[in-house]
């Protein structure tokens, strides 16, 4: 490997800028060049390499490839990637379905030297690295439940985009956006036994879901119950951790337009017996933070990982093999129409 | 860096009982009266926080002249006694002996569980926030309040894998069976720890020093790298003061000589370069209860229709939503500092 990780990046769209300009910040990285057709004018004007197609990209003297490409790409990419020995950053979702996820892992382990990081910056949020913090010290006790809400609201031509074109996403608003939650879900209490869920179209003329929801239970007895949403109409993140001593509140996210509002984490404690604050009313807690490191955070954490050849711990394999688990799961339950149910009664 | 707002049903006379309060405050003026009628030892000081001599008069207060520095805005008496007559205060003077055998003694239920309590989850939350602790040996904690043996008990009460050292200047006594090493700073004319810290606590600390800029030019060498600082102080930026001014009646001297703005605290930090700001809040709770109160105290005074709008025709639930704001702003006049040695 040269002096810096040489990186390309597969596809130029939003996560693909996000990528560009976490790998042009990182000191022990270099960008080679990127590959988008659609965008290769925007991509000049830069002053980067074009690259017509990503395997002139991953065939060049990359040490490792981003790919943020539409969901059906990934796995293509990432295995040519991985068997090439390139290391490999996949946004979410990791491809459409399990099949996917399968294929991208058995790359990885036909190639223990490259490492293969997923997505999920969300775990890198600063409510969510508090949270995770104080809940570990044990100052809010053991978690008891989780309730999650992830919700946009789909614009009036939302039937036209790629997300909701089955052949390429593979699903909906779950695999796109509630993946995250999960994903976090799993951040704070580990492995799921018990999936149940069910999707629906509510809404849109799509063929996919728009709406899931989706409760699990840990072989511990802990309850987790999402909302993913597309009909939420005001964008909406909201994280609730109920401990035996108190509770953590993520809601709000940092990001660019900050249309989920700003990011605050609330720590509640249940009174201790002798306190005189009145039940259902504690003392509470609430942080407000003003910067999100959470992309910059996992780019250094896939530099790391690379140039001290340690694993990767946070977005693996491993997590992204979980999560989409528990999608197929709930994806496995039919797709109801809100009209049918209606034209039925 | 990240902002609080701390919600808490309490008010101000659950840990300051108006009497009580009436009484301590009597006393301290007569004292300083009788103590420091001759001022002509007395030192003058720069700003405390951008060290600069450009400043305004502000107000007199109990024989306290207080200026604001054209600079940083911070209020602060720029003559006060010299350092061995403020430890006299501190250590032997019946106002103290007043506040801490009469004030804290009534209130300390309530101290325990509105004050104390909530101060020692930040700490180790904060702890737990941002130091790794993978692998780590014990950590060394230090703290060099003013008054803070509660504090100091309930850490050790409430913790693992802390060292802890008490080197407060008003916490001499030693504490019998507990594990806390006590080693109380001499002066405060030279407040330097015993020995290296991970994590230094310091509560009502910065209002009493002759410089601000000074003790943290001194913690530099005293906190390790990564380690980490709690701080908190009354801030002259906060609603309280900047409306009430000279009848503010959080301006007490000599427990308060140095009222910095958040702004400057900011500029300081960054300047130094060897603190990074994880935290600067202003969970102030008793601004808008404080300011209500003393405009019911002085109703001849004028008080511009905005402030009674605001303040004084709003109710509690009002009061909270409004001190919910102040403090999501910095507003408050009461901030709580998290700063990493770097």
């Amino acid at each position: 490997m040269s002096a810096k990780i040489r990186v390309g990046i597969v596809g130029f769209g939003y996560m693909g800028e996000i990528r560009y300009r976490n790998v042009t910040e990182h000191p022990e990285m270099e960008l080679v060049g990127i590959c988008d057709p659609d965008r290769e004018a925007e991509i000049a004007a830069k002053n980067i390499a074009v690259y017509k197609t990503w395997k002139e990209l991953i065939d060049a003297a990359v040490d490792a490839v981003i790919v943020c490409t539409p969901n059906f790409a990934i796995p293509e990419i990432a295995v040519y990637a991985m068997d090439h020995g390139r290391h490999v950053f996949c946004e979410k979702p990791p491809g459409r379905n399990y099949a996917d996820i399968q294929l991208i892992r058995a790359a990885e382990l036909r190639n223990p030297q490259v490492k293969l990081i997923f997505g999920f910056n969300h775990r890198h949020h600063p409510g969510i690295t508090d949270a995770k913090a104080i809940i570990e010290s044990g100052s809010l006790g053991e978690i008891l439940t989780l309730r999650g809400v992830y919700g946009k609201g789909g614009g009036y031509d939302y039937h036209t985009s790629w997300r909701n074109d089955e052949r390429i996403s593979g699903g909906g608003i779950l695999l796109d956006q509630g993946i995250h939650m999960l994903d976090l879900f799993r951040y704070f209490v580990g492995d799921f036994s018990e999936v149940q869920g069910m999707r629906g179209i509510t809404a849109f003329d799509v063929e996919v879901e728009d709406n899931a929801i989706v409760i699990l239970r840990t072989p511990q007895g802990q309850l987790a119950q999402l909302h993913s949403s597309a009909t939420s109409w005001k964008h909406i993140f909201r994280l609730e951790i109920g401990c035996s001593k108190g509770y953590a509140i993520i809601s709000g996210l940092l990001s660019k337009t900050g249309s989920y509002g700003r990011e605050t984490l609330v720590i509640g404690r249940r009174p201790a017996r002798n306190e005189r604050i009145a039940v259902g009313n504690p003392r509470e807690e609430t942080s407000y933070y003003d910067h999100d490191p959470s992309w910059n955070i996992e780019i250094a954490h896939f530099a790391e990982c690379i140039i001290n050849d340690t694993p990767i711990e946070k977005g693996n394999s491993i997590d992204a093999l979980k999560v989409m688990e528990i999608i197929d799961t709930v994806y496995k339950q039919p797709i109801v129409q809100m009209d049918k149910i209606q034209r039925e009664k | 860096m990240k902002t609080i707002v701390s919600v808490n049903e309490i008010s101000e006379f659950e840990i300051k009982p108006r009497r009580e309060l009436t009484a301590w405050k009597e006393q301290v003026a007569t004292e300083i009266g009788e103590r420091w009628s001759d001022k002509s030892r007395w030192v003058t000081v720069s700003c405390p926080v951008c060290e600069t001599d450009d400043r305004q008069h502000a107000f007199g207060k109990t024989g306290f002249s207080y200026s604001e520095c054209a600079r940083c805005k911070t209020l602060y008496a720029h003559q006060r006694p010299e350092a061995a007559e403020l430890d006299w205060w501190y250590k032997q003077s019946v106002s103290v002996s007043l506040w801490k055998e009469k004030l804290l003694r009534s209130t300390e239920t309530s101290r325990l569980e509105k004050i104390i309590e909530p101060r020692a989850y930040w700490i180790l939350d904060g702890i737990s926030e941002y130091i790794s602790r993978q692998g780590a040996s014990e950590l060394v904690y230090t703290d060099v309040s003013f008054f803070g043996r509660a504090l100091v008990r309930k850490i050790a009460e409430d913790s693992t894998g802390l060292k802890i050292i008490s080197s407060g200047i008003t916490d001499a006594a030693a504490y019998a069976g507990t594990g806390i090493e006590s080693k109380p700073i001499a002066s405060l004319a030279d407040i330097s720890l015993p020995a290296p810290t991970d994590i230094l606590v310091a509560i009502d600390v910065l209002e009493r020093v002759f410089s601000i800029a000074d003790f943290f030019s001194k913690m530099e060498s005293s906190v390790n790298p990564g380690g980490l600082v709690f701080a908190t102080c009354p801030v002259a930026s906060g609603f309280e003061i900047q409306t009430l001014w000279e009848q503010s009646p959080s301006v007490i001297p000599p427990d308060k000589l140095n009222l910095p703005t958040v702004s400057g605290l900011l500029e300081l930090f960054a300047a130094s370069g060897s603190w990074k700001v994880l935290e600067l809040s202003t969970p102030g709770m008793f601004d808008v209860e404080t300011v209500k109160q003393t405009i019911d105290a002085l109703p001849d005074k004028a008080w511009p229709r905005t402030l009674l709008a605001l303040v004084k025709h709003i109710d509690n639930q009002g009061a909270q939503l409004f001190t919910e704001y102040l403090q999501s702003q910095r507003l408050s006049s009461f901030a709580r500092i998290v700063l990493r040695r770097v």
